[in-house]
């Protein structure tokens, strides 16, 4: 582990010595300073648990540690319900050391004390701006803080847009974490600005400009963005307008922050505005393809979205404006050239026919991606470059893997031409058009997303540099190559973990062929055959002559936490000296300032890449903007904060502090009557299902006062008095309970064993509070198909079933109190007792609950022969290789078995299909 | 019951007082009459009935539904409280209601328009004798009539059922699924496609393609507890 940087030392004691919450700029390595504090925490004497981090980060983190070898890493342990049992995590958390919970878990083993709380050394919060959507990480720091006044809470963030939208959301996420310190470190704090202007790396900025039928494209796109954006603010008067500016529009998050302001009003806005949103979504989408894909990609999406007008037609119209005529041509002529004759398409499946075309081929100019002719520049660069070490590691990001797959061809082609001779021009021909049907069968490990290029395999005369290798694994496959075709400079696309190698690296061989035969001109093909002995030697002397070993990395940038993640171990792994920004991302840039100073002994080079004037720059540079402004944000917010005494819990209060304020509240009224109080001493009671801790509710009806008894319930989700029992239906649950018997069957069973059974409908607070949408009321035919009808069918076939309509959890909370007031305490021993007659509801635990609800969606499947299914069949991919009789041996029906079969092996293709295999 | 007089003919019976109510515009399906001797507002059959609240009202006057229920007696199985919901912020008049609905056993729809209200009278009136079918699990037989009523034509009915099932895919919108039947054709080349491939596809970020590839990789059953 490398040492911290003295910023980072700076935070670590900060935050050593305080509970506070950490609001760090993204990139700056906060991944670093935490795992300080597990390490420092990761000991038998400690019990410290870890919220909220992703899996990858668990994963991360433990690799981190392990890689010391002083570290007794076997107490960090990660505890889920498939590696511990009930009995046995109470026995492990006695162990000490780090844990990484699952904050189900944790609730429930708080709850039933089967951890002890009063021991918990402290809690490390990752990830925490997460904290205020999720109720439950909220509700597990409330019962630590309850029960245990001396243990540490630190929290983590690396997102401070999140605390910047919405009102004092800093303030109320620190009062739920129960930390009165706020630790915040921009880029520009003067300690990390002065730290990290040391050791700068060495930035090449190229600015990339795009042809003049791009930045045509991009204008027709603009155009009708501001087109569609003014008449979206026309007709909705619902959204904050200060957000509908161009800039705001192709910037990042749009998207969200359309969400998060019209989601409340999403069902009474009309069907245009609607479209219209969509449609704004789909232009920023083909923006970014202008500049991240080729023209052919670009084109083909074009097309696409022509063909679903044809098919549903319900754009609203942006394709009859005249910029969009504009954008058509462009793209056209992107593709084919400013000759517009009427082309005949090759068909797509014959090769042949593309040989023969090849004259007319070379007459169609594709127009080629200005950065990867940058791209091809400064490899070529570097590959000049005097260098004294001997391995050197070079890494290129991208956006997203996409992107990085279409590098990798055109370096494939790329290093096919230099083969080939520098001179020949009909060669140089053949990386202007880039294959974009990758042939390469991904594997289908999970740590694939890295793909490593090894330019120039070593001579196998040297074994020492073979080990050398920072992956065993590689080498060995390059051993292997070695002696299977001897000195023949070869590209190894490997991955970083493998299983197959020699069958692979085979199959790599021949798909590279295999792409001569398809891309080459006759001619390029017949000369590789030619002189390939000349190729050998040419290689093994260029071996000889430099000894060095260049690997190159490519990786995306996007892809959710797991990418980012391995993108920064791989980062730290491999040192690379040069970086090439093909696409770039704030964060990143950070990253890589601070493994420059990390490591200043050895200068780093950076390519950066940008075009100029375009909607990428822009998008660059709003995310810069939009970052720094929500830190001054937050330092202005830090600045009026209020902070109580009392905020960090660790005061000791009388208990149940909450309960008794409401009863004071209550009693001032009537003159405080004391015998109330007495009343009330006797804390109330709810049986809550287990299932039911995914839910807010769980967590608001203990912050009210109630004691909460996590059971296995079968009948009902809440049991409040021995007379009353709730059963908890969100919207969507509702709709799809009604749909499919599982509500009906839910009310049978409650209405059977409780005097007063409740349907609790749970509106999303953040969602309108209305049950219909104007749909079903447009039509005038009374039809079950609607929700409405099936509520008032089911209240006709149990009358006694009670209704609640709550339109946020808090709601409900509060009508629970009042039903509950005066009444005895439900005893969960007869709670559990109560039993369904049917045992589906214990079966459907096993299964996976979103991959029933796809299965059900296919027709001649339904829930009496889906168990089936999902008992005797792997998974969708086996379902679909099946026979129709192997379909009847497990529907045990033939006739469904026949649909089923039908559905799953009917083709129904779009014309648009030739042209997306078009190569 | 002392209702049962004014009953007899299919029709919706409504209290004479509910006269000028613009719900009584939105009641089309269903035939109605009004009868001064009804004790709730509305009855829709022998054993059910409904009364209808507007919210604003009830605010200006809170004992009303008090009387009307206390002369209700123990009458009707069903007693349903049409509640029209007109102001607001109707969170707290909500939570009073439900709790009166509760220990004078009704049964609360909450409406936010007239023609809701309507529909639901509508409703109450014309399932008067419907079995629960329509909410129930559904038997094999009556999923098999309706697939052959399905397979009438086919080729849009297939083009449907393929959108319905990949929009079941979490993020798989049906712009997607278009795109996705367009160039793989078959749930079957769907199921064999690599991430490569199906990233291909226009539109389709490597969020959807990773989840479109592991959803069918995943097994039905969760792996086993140890």
């Amino acid at each position: 582990m490398d040492a911290l940087l003295e910023y980072e030392n700076q935070i670590y004691l900060d935050m050593f010595h305080n509970d506070a919450l950490l609001v760090m700029a993204e990139g700056l390595g906060i991944e670093r300073i935490f795992s300080n504090f597990i390490k420092l925490y990761c000991d038998p004497t400690n019990l410290v648990i870890i919220l909220n981090t992703h899996e990858a980060e668990e994963q991360y983190f433990t690799n981190k540690l392990k890689g010391d070898s002083i570290l007794e890493y076997e107490h960090l342990t990660k505890i889920t319900t498939e590696t511990h049992s009930q009995n046995e995590r109470s026995q492990v958390y006695l162990k000490g050391g780090c844990f990484f919970v699952t904050s189900r878990i944790l609730v429930v083993d708080m709850l039933t004390d089967r951890i002890p709380i009063d021991l918990i050394t402290g809690i490390l919060v990752y990830n925490a701006h997460k904290i205020i959507d999720s109720c439950q990480e909220t509700f597990i720091l409330r019962m630590f803080r309850q029960k245990n006044k001396k243990g540490f809470i630190k929290a983590f963030s690396d997102n401070p847009i999140y605390f910047t939208k919405g009102f004092s959301k800093v303030e109320r996420v620190m009062k739920n974490l129960f930390v009165k310190k706020l630790f915040i470190y921009p880029r520009f704090h003067i300690d990390v600005e002065s730290e990290l202007t040391k050791h700068k790396p060495d930035v090449i900025e190229i600015h990339v400009g795009l042809s003049e039928n791009s930045s045509r494209v991009q204008m027709a796109l603009m155009d009708i963005l501001n087109v569609l954006l003014q008449e979206f603010k026309g007709c909705c008067s619902y959204i904050d307008h200060d957000f509908l500016t161009m800039e705001m529009v192709i910037s990042r998050p749009f998207d969200q922050i359309v969400k998060a302001q019209l989601e409340p009003v999403w069902n009474q806005l009309g069907s245009k505005p609607k479209q219209l949103i969509s449609d704004i979504r789909t232009l920023r989408l083909l923006l970014y393809y202008l500049t991240q894909y080729d023209s052919i990609t670009f084109f083909k999406m074009l097309n696409c979205l022509k063909s679903h007008e044809k098919d549903i037609g319900r754009s609203s119209g942006w394709m009859f404006l005249d910029a969009a005529n504009e954008l058509f041509t462009k793209a056209r002529i992107r593709v084919y050239g400013t000759e517009m004759r009427n082309y005949s398409k090759p068909h797509p499946k014959s090769k042949f026919k593309y040989s023969k075309e090849s004259k007319e081929m070379t007459n169609r100019i594709i127009q080629e991606s200005p950065k990867l002719k940058v791209l091809k520049e400064i490899l070529e660069e570097l590959g000049t470059e005097e260098n004294t070490d001997a391995e050197i590691n070079i890494l290129i990001v991208a956006n997203d893997d996409r992107t990085c797959s279409q590098i990798k061809h055109f370096l494939r082609n790329n290093r096919m031409t230099r083969k080939l001779g520098n001179g020949s021009a009909k060669a140089s021909k053949q990386f202007d058009k880039y294959d974009i049907t990758d042939d390469q069968k991904p594997d289908e490990k999970e740590d694939e997303f890295i793909v490593k290029m090894i330019l120039k395999p070593l001579s196998s005369n040297d074994p020492n540099d073979l080990n050398r290798q920072v992956d065993s694994k590689i080498s060995k496959i390059l051993k292997q190559t070695h002696r299977k075709n001897k000195e023949k400079e070869t590209v190894t696309l490997t991955q970083m973990v493998k299983k197959t190698t020699s069958t692979k690296e085979s199959n790599e061989k021949q798909s590279s062929s295999e792409n001569e035969e398809e891309n080459g001109s006759s001619s390029s093909s017949s000369s590789e055959e030619e002189n390939p002995t000349e190729n050998q030697t040419e290689a093994s002397e260029a071996n000889k002559s430099t000894k060095k070993n260049t690997n190159l990395f490519l990786s995306a940038l996007e892809g959710g936490t797991r990418q980012k993640i391995s993108l920064i171990k791989l980062l730290f792994d491999t040192r690379p000296k040069y970086v090439i920004l093909y696409d770039s991302q704030l964060w990143f840039v950070r990253q890589l300032e601070v493994i420059q100073c990390l490591n200043y002994k050895n200068p780093m080079r950076v390519y950066f890449m940008i075009y100029t004037n375009s909607s990428e720059e822009q998008r660059y540079l709003t995310s810069i903007r939009t970052e720094k402004e929500s830190f001054e944000i937050l330092i202005r917010e830090k600045a009026n904060m209020i902070v109580t005494e009392e905020q960090d819990g660790k005061l000791e209060l009388p208990k149940e502090t909450e309960k008794e304020t409401i009863i004071a509240q209550a009693n001032s009224r009537k003159g405080g009557i004391a015998q109330e109080v007495n009343q009330e001493s006797e804390v109330p009671k709810i049986i809550v299902d287990m299932r039911e801790f995914r839910s807010e509710l769980p967590s608001i009806l203990h912050k009210r006062g109630f004691h909460i008894e996590p059971c296995t319930l079968e009948v009902g989700d809440y049991v409040l008095t021995p007379n009353i029992t709730v059963e908890r239906k969100s919207i969507n649950d509702l709709i799809e309970s009604l749909a499919n018997g599982r509500l009906y069957n839910q009310c049978n069973s409650m209405s059977r064993s409780y005097k007063t059974p409740v349907l609790l409908i749970e509106f999303d607070s953040n969602k309108p509070f209305q049950l219909n949408s104007y749909q079903a009321l447009a039509s005038n035919e009374i039809s079950t198909q609607h929700t409405s009808s099936k509520l008032a069918l089911l209240t006709i076939h149990f009358p006694k079933l009670r209704i609640l309509w709550c339109s946020s959890p808090s709601e409900t909370a509060e009508i629970f109190e009042e039903l509950k007031a005066n009444s005895p305490q439900p005893d969960a021993e007869t709670a559990m007792s109560i039993k369904t007659d049917q045992v589906i509801e214990d079966e459907d635990m096993k299964f996976n609950p979103v991959l029933k609800d796809i299965l059900l969606k296919i027709p001649g499947i339904d829930s009496k022969n889906v168990n089936r299914v999902i008992t005797k069949v792997k998974d969708l991919c086996a379902l679909c290789v099946m026979s129709e009789e192997e379909l009847t041996d497990v529907l045990e029906n033939s006739k469904a078995a026949k649909i089923v079969f039908e559905f799953l092996n009917k083709s129904k293709k779009g014309e648009t299909s030739s042209l997306v295999t078009d190569e | 019951s002392s209702s049962s007089s004014s009953l007899g003919s299919g029709a919706l019976v409504v209290n004479s007082k509910q006269r000028g109510n613009p719900v009584l515009k939105h009641i089309r399906n269903v035939q109605w009459r009004f009868c001064d001797t009804l004790v709730p507002d509305y009855c829709m059959s022998r054993s059910s009935c409904a009364f209808y609240l507007s919210m604003k009202y009830h605010l200006l006057n809170p004992t009303y539904i008090h009387q009307r229920i206390k002369e209700l007696g123990r009458a009707y199985d069903l007693r349903v409280l049409l509640t029209f919901v007109d102001v607001k912020e109707p969170r707290h008049c909500i939570k009073e209601l439900e709790k009166i609905c509760i220990y004078s056993n009704l049964t609360m729809i909450l409406c936010w328009t007239p023609e809701e209200v309507g529909r639901y009278l509508e409703t109450y009136k014309a399932y008067e004798f419907k079995s629960a079918d329509a909410i129930m699990e559904k038997s094999t037989n009556q999923i098999e009539t309706s697939n052959k009523a399905q397979q009438n034509n086919s080729d849009s009915n297939f083009i449907n059922n393929l959108t319905d099932f990949l929009c079941q895919i979490k993020s798989i919108n049906k712009t997607d699924a278009s795109t996705l039947r367009q160039t793989f054709g078959s749930v079957k080349e769907l199921s064999t496609a690599s991430k490569e491939q199906l990233n291909l596809c226009p539109g389709l970020g490597p969020l959807k393609c990773n989840r479109l590839y592991e959803i069918f990789r995943t097994p039905f059953i969760l792996p086993k507890k140890n």
